[in-house]
């Protein structure tokens, strides 16, 4: 056989190798989805009726299906490219051999090879992955993931080498090397010049679900937090702060507007856009300053503020119905190793520093682009918010079991050792924002957005008489689901001033009333802003010390619609959808939000309460008397029957005035009462 | 190159080679599915922590650390009886 016929008899064999190493990936996939379902006993096609099941029609957005079809694509690119590398990487073997069952064989090595490659660096990089089996073989050890690499990788260099000429193969090699190179290189630090040495840069810091009593200012004892508590105890620290809803969105909403719920018009996570009032006097005023506002978020499936906020910037994940369809589907090799790498942005946009994709996020990923995205000539203004305390609280690498902490309460355990590892995130990327010369002159708060509820003996709230019998909710799990539940209307709200990289704030913990949307009016007021005439804050200017606390002042709160299906410590997904999908539609840019028709009548749903000293006030629109909470002794009490000396008809008085004309509020015509008392208050 | 000595001998070899490679891979996959169904329990809240981390989606270990599979039972999930208790009245619509 001459050469010529032997390279054209090599030709159509490595077609007809393509072709049968697209259909064996293909069917590696199917066989890989099948046994993670097998594994985790849900599939993806069920999660997909839950949504269709009530109105589908709803859900069948350009936008969505242009999201899921690009992912689908990416996907099938991304494995066809591979087969042509184990089809390239065949190449030299096949000379080796003129038979063709020999070939066969050697095809199918290189398949394997390549498979169990992939599986092995999924099971070393992201060993919660349900089809990272190898986790605990010999298979998933450096030396082989190396040997195996160095093998693989020369057998493509040499089929290459075998099929293009020479020039190309070094333009080729020389390109990848200057690719990696430059990759490298660009972990160089740059360090902050301020031009404008009158503005600070503006850092708020939220932490998701973060509750203050498993902090040390508050009494724990544990040490979750060292880093977390390390900053607050260089901090002024506002205890008695609520978030005004237990909700991120709403809750952040509120922050950045320094308004109630009611007013700015957000009541609940995904609200439609069109009944929220998106302006953000502080974005708007910074960005006229000359500031670079940016906004980040590692979880955007429940909050979507965006650039039509004001913000210059967004880092996070893409939002839309896209990111839970896409990451109930996603657990694969390939793309599980793409995903840190800089292209995941680009080619998984909903996955990339997407925390509820917990198996491969990387806090350290998503405080490196968050710090890369900050100006180092403008001045900043950055909100950014870190959700690793969120249910369902997985993470890429599995947190270390301490039996001692188990009590049997699943949420609760798993939140503790969550706490540790948000606390080295915040650690790491304070000290990120020090290294870039960021917090030279800064203002920073720290604030949680709501806190939790797991139904803790601690945390319960007793009424010892006979009207502990009435069917009342004190307890809710979650956050946002009862107002009465103490533990998830607490947050953490912190403020520091920072000059060469160091607090220059005395700590003080301040006691008082204090709310999230104190901290725009405080902001204003340090950086000299004015609000224009049709603008106004709810919220108060922070006291710098305890003697200029207000205390007269009173915050309120409300929840965010019932939902049965999350008020339970096992939260089902697809009971969950079942439960609320209908109640969303998918608009033409893919974003889930919630139908306005229902939006409004969910409002008359919401309980809602207000704060004074240590007494909380609430209306609960499926319970016939009012309530009344002591939060120091933790007891409530039908306020029909109550006989103490607690301030409850002012508390009445000012619930009504804030609530007056909102949808379903007072059904009961309490507020008519309050009128016969007012003027007669203790 | 050509290998033109002892085709079968090669033959035999890449045979026990691909098996090698295909038990390397589904033994593990087939112990992780073994230990799936032996910490299974009769509902799924009324679980163990391995279990119902595994429930949603996630492989409750590290590469080191297999403890609350291997464990499972110290890591039961306690009922929360107080569901029933304190469950609230449904809102009328």
């Amino acid at each position: 056989m001459s050469s010529e016929q032997m390279d054209n008899k090599t030709a159509v064999s490595m077609k007809r190798t393509l072709w049968r190493t697209i259909a064996l990936l293909i069917l590696f996939i199917i066989l890989l989805i099948n046994y993670r379902q097998l594994i985790q006993g849900q599939s993806l096609f069920s999660f997909i009726k839950a949504i269709m099941s009530a109105k589908g029609e709803h859900f069948l957005s350009t936008g969505l299906l242009q999201d899921l079809v690009y992912f689908f694509v990416v996907l099938l690119v991304l494995h066809l490219l591979w087969a042509i590398i184990i089809t390239l990487s065949c190449k030299p073997l096949f000379h080796l051999a003129v038979n063709d069952n020999i070939k066969t064989q050697f095809w199918l090595s290189t398949v394997l090879l390549h498979i169990t490659l992939i599986l092995s660096a999924n099971a070393y990089f992201y060993p919660t992955s349900l089809v990272g089996f190898l986790r605990a073989t010999p298979f998933s050890e450096p030396y082989f993931l190396i040997g195996l690499s160095l093998l693989l990788m020369g057998l493509f260099l040499l089929g290459l080498y075998q099929l293009i000429t020479k020039m190309s193969f070094v333009l080729f090699c020389l390109s990848a090397v200057v690719i990696v190179t430059g990759y490298l290189s660009s972990e160089q630090v740059p360090y902050f010049i301020a031009t404008n040495k009158k503005s600070p840069n503006v850092i708020i810091i939220g932490i998701d679900a973060l509750r203050p009593d498993h902090l040390a200012y508050r009494g724990a004892s544990n040490n979750l937090a060292p880093q977390l508590d390390h900053f607050l105890s260089h901090s002024k620290v506002y205890d008695k702060t609520y978030t005004p809803m237990g909700r991120t969105y709403v809750a952040w909403m509120s922050l950045l507007t320094g308004q109630y719920p009611k007013t700015h018009g957000a009541r609940f996570n995904l609200a439609p856009p069109e009944l929220v009032n998106k302006n953000i006097p502080l974005v708007r005023k910074l960005n006229q300053r000359g500031y670079q506002t940016t906004y980040a978020m590692d979880e955007r499936r429940f909050n979507h503020i965006d650039k039509t906020y004001g913000f210059n910037q967004v880092v996070g994940p893409q939002a839309g119905a896209a990111d839970s369809i896409i990451a109930t589907f996603a657990d694969l090799p390939l793309i599980n190793l793409l995903i840190n790498t800089p292209v995941s942005k680009t080619l998984f946009p909903f996955l990339y520093i997407n925390r509820a994709y917990g198996k491969t996020y990387d806090p350290i990923n998503f405080n490196r682009d968050v710090l890369a995205s900050l100006s180092m000539i403008r001045p900043n203004l950055l909100a950014v918010h870190f959700c690793m305390l969120h249910w369902p609280y997985t993470s890429k690498d599995f947190v270390t079991p301490d039996p001692a902490l188990w009590q049997g309460n699943y949420n609760h355990f798993l939140y503790q050792q969550l706490i540790k590892k948000v606390d080295n995130q915040f650690g790491e990327f304070v000290d990120g924002l020090k290294q870039q010369g960021l917090l030279d002159d800064a203002i920073v708060f720290l604030i949680s957005d709501h806190g939790d509820s797991f139904k803790l003996n601690k945390d319960l709230i007793l009424n010892t008489s006979a009207e502990s019998k009435l069917p009342l909710a004190v307890s809710a799990w979650g956050h946002g689901t009862n107002v009465i539940d103490q533990e998830q209307n607490e947050v953490v709200m912190a403020y520091s001033r920072f000059k060469k990289g160091k607090s220059v704030s005395e700590h003080v913990k301040i006691e008082g009333t204090f709310s999230l949307i104190d901290v725009m009016p405080t902001l204003f007021n340090e950086l000299e802003l004015e609000l224009t005439n049709d603008e106004n804050f709810d919220g108060l200017i922070l006291p710098l010390n305890n003697e200029s606390v207000d205390s007269n002042r009173m915050v309120f709160v409300e929840s965010s619609r019932p939902v049965k299906s999350i008020n339970t410590s096992f939260i089902d997904e697809q009971k969950v959808l079942s439960e609320t999908v209908a109640s969303y539609e998918v608009r033409e840019n893919g974003l889930a939000v919630m139908k306005p028709d229902i939006y409004s009548s969910l409002i008359a749903k919401k309980q809602r309460a207000v704060y004074f000293k240590s007494w909380q006030l609430a209306m609960l629109p499926n319970y016939d008397d009012l309530v009344l909470v002591n939060t120091t002794n933790k007891q409530w009490h039908n306020l029909s029957s109550y006989q103490g000396v607690a301030p409850w008809r002012k508390m009445l008085s000012s619930l009504c005035d804030h609530n007056s004309g909102d949808i379903g509020f007072d059904p009961l015509d309490k507020c008519n009462e309050v009128i016969t008392f007012v003027g007669n208050d203790n | 190159m050509v290998i033109k000595i002892g085709p079968f001998f090669i033959q035999w070899l890449l045979t026990i080679f691909i098996l090698l490679l295909l038990a390397v891979n589904i033994v593990p996959a087939w112990y992780d599915y073994q230990t799936k169904v032996a910490i299974k329990s009769e509902t799924s809240s009324e679980s163990s922590l391995a279990e119902r981390y595994i429930s949603r989606g996630d492989w409750p270990a590290s590469k080191d650390n297999n403890h609350v599979i291997n464990h499972y039972q110290q890591y039961l999930i306690k009922t929360d009886k107080t569901d029933i208790k304190t469950r609230l009245r449904p809102v009328s619509e």
